[in-house]
């Protein structure tokens, strides 16, 4: 250090770096440049930080791995939606109410809710607003027990119509058959045929509503044969 | 040959041109900016928006990937070390306090932490060589080659003794070159990563850089000497 290099080695060695980072204010860094080109020491010293600090910078800055991003994404990106998202909470709820017995449980009482709705003679497509409302309630229900009514009634006058249809069959049934003579075992016999082989017997003899079942039944078991040779 | 003769030959352009680039020159408009839209990247992130999780993932990686790296030497121990602090760095999103520092600087002090942690769990198991042990065999080949080689395989030798003069640092002197030389933060930044005092970034950081130049001196001397 002399008068005219009031920087000495130590010092230059303690600064060396902020003056490269161009931290020095302009009197020090003037100091620097004049001790760097008069002390042998720290001259190349200096030289030399400055090629360290260019060799560092000079590394290269590499690719990230393959597949990098992609495995830190699969190990986050789930964790943080099912704290704050409802998608994977209703999805996990889907997943409990689609197990067999809670499905069926639904199904019933949904069944149970349309039926109650049924015989309420509510339908909810053509449920109003209004409907909703308390003081609409009486209406709806007196609307109701005024049809069930209705058909109550209509079915009671249909009962006694093909009661009466009924009644005169027999009678005219009763009078085909007093002519013939009876042998004792046939009238030991309950007026009204239970045996379920004879009731068959009887809808064939006289086809009503059920016939038709019977005759489809009669064709699926038939034997297939004959089709069968004709295609194979 | 002296200082002044080198000045004369090949006059120091750290002066003017190092300066300028270190000196905080950037636009403190834009890193406003970028602080603000960081913020509501993180908001996002925490109210579950993954895109925006996605896109820390996407811009810091690479960073945090490089500082792994450069601290252990080792590709694959760097790998783990990133994506565990990646995920530490998810699980912990919501303590990050935007007030207190720029995101990239809390993520950067997490990452450290780790390297640190796992600098400490290692030291037992391999032997590490002191700086001041004068037995060290250094990887550096300190006499220039005969054969003249060419300018790509000259270039990943240096590369390669750089790298290995600075995992020849001890930590604290490692992590502060890396974050300022290699990184690119300024003191202030360090101090707040590291949780020290300025003062002590600006030794650490000086000390870290004359024991590398030392060691890499004879490297750079020749070629400054006239290599490719
Ligand atoms: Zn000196």
């Amino acid at each position: 250090m002399t008068w005219l290099d009031p920087m000495d080695c130590p010092r230059f060695e303690d600064l060396a770096s902020e003056f490269l980072d161009g931290r020095l204010d302009e009197t020090t860094a003037a100091a620097m440049r004049l001790h760097a080109r008069q002390c042998a020491a720290c001259g190349p010293l200096l030289e030399a930080l400055h090629g360290t600090m260019e060799a560092l910078a000079a590394l290269p800055a590499p690719a990230l791995p393959s597949g990098f991003e992609t495995e830190v994404l699969a190990h986050t990106s789930g964790e943080r939606r099912n704290a704050a998202g409802w998608g994977p909470t209703l999805q996990g709820l889907g997943r409990i109410l689609w197990q067999p017995r809670l499905a069926m449980g639904i199904a019933v009482a949904w069944f149970g809710f349309t039926l109650l709705l049924n015989v309420t003679g509510i339908r909810l497509r053509r449920l109003h607003p209004g409907d909703l409302a308390p003081a609409h309630w009486p209406q709806i229900v007196s609307r109701t027990l005024h049809r069930t009514y209705a058909r109550g009634v209509r079915f009671y006058y249909d009962l006694r119509v093909v009661y009466e249809i009924q009644a005169a069959l027999h009678a005219i049934h009763r009078q085909t058959q007093a002519a013939p003579a009876h042998t004792p075992g046939q009238s030991a016999r309950p007026p009204y045929n239970w045996n379920p082989s004879s009731r068959t017997l009887a809808h064939q003899r006289h086809p009503g509503p059920g016939a038709g079942l019977h005759l489809r039944w009669a064709w699926m078991s038939r034997p297939k044969t004959c089709s069968l040779g004709r295609w194979v | 040959m002296n200082a002044a003769t080198i000045a004369a030959r090949r006059p120091l352009p750290v002066w003017d041109g190092k300066a300028a680039r270190l000196g905080g020159s950037l636009a403190t408009a834009g890193k406003v900016a970028e602080k603000v839209e960081e913020r509501q990247l993180v908001q996002r992130c925490l109210g579950g928006d993954a895109r925006a999780w996605e896109e820390i993932v996407r811009r810091h990686s690479p960073r945090l990937y490089h500082l792994c790296l450069r601290f252990t030497g080792n590709a694959a121990e760097a790998e783990d070390l990133a994506q565990d602090a990646m995920l530490r760095i998810y699980r912990a999103l919501a303590s990050y306090d935007p007030g207190q520092g720029a995101l990239v600087t809390w993520m950067t002090a997490l990452t450290r932490n780790l390297l640190i942690d796992h600098y400490r769990r290692s030291r037992n198991q391999r032997r590490t060589d002191s700086l001041d042990d004068p037995g060290a065999a250094l990887p550096i080949p300190a006499e220039p080659q005969r054969r003249q080689p060419d300018a790509g395989v000259w270039r990943r030798e240096l590369h390669e003794a750089v790298q290995a003069a600075l995992v020849r640092l001890s930590p604290e002197l490692r992590e502060a070159v890396i974050l300022r030389d290699l990184e690119d933060f300024d003191y202030k930044e360090i101090a707040a990563v590291l949780h020290i005092p300025e003062g002590t970034v600006k030794s650490r950081i000086n000390r870290g850089r004359i024991e590398l130049a030392r060691w890499l001196a004879p490297r750079l001397r020749h070629s400054m000497g006239g290599t490719p």
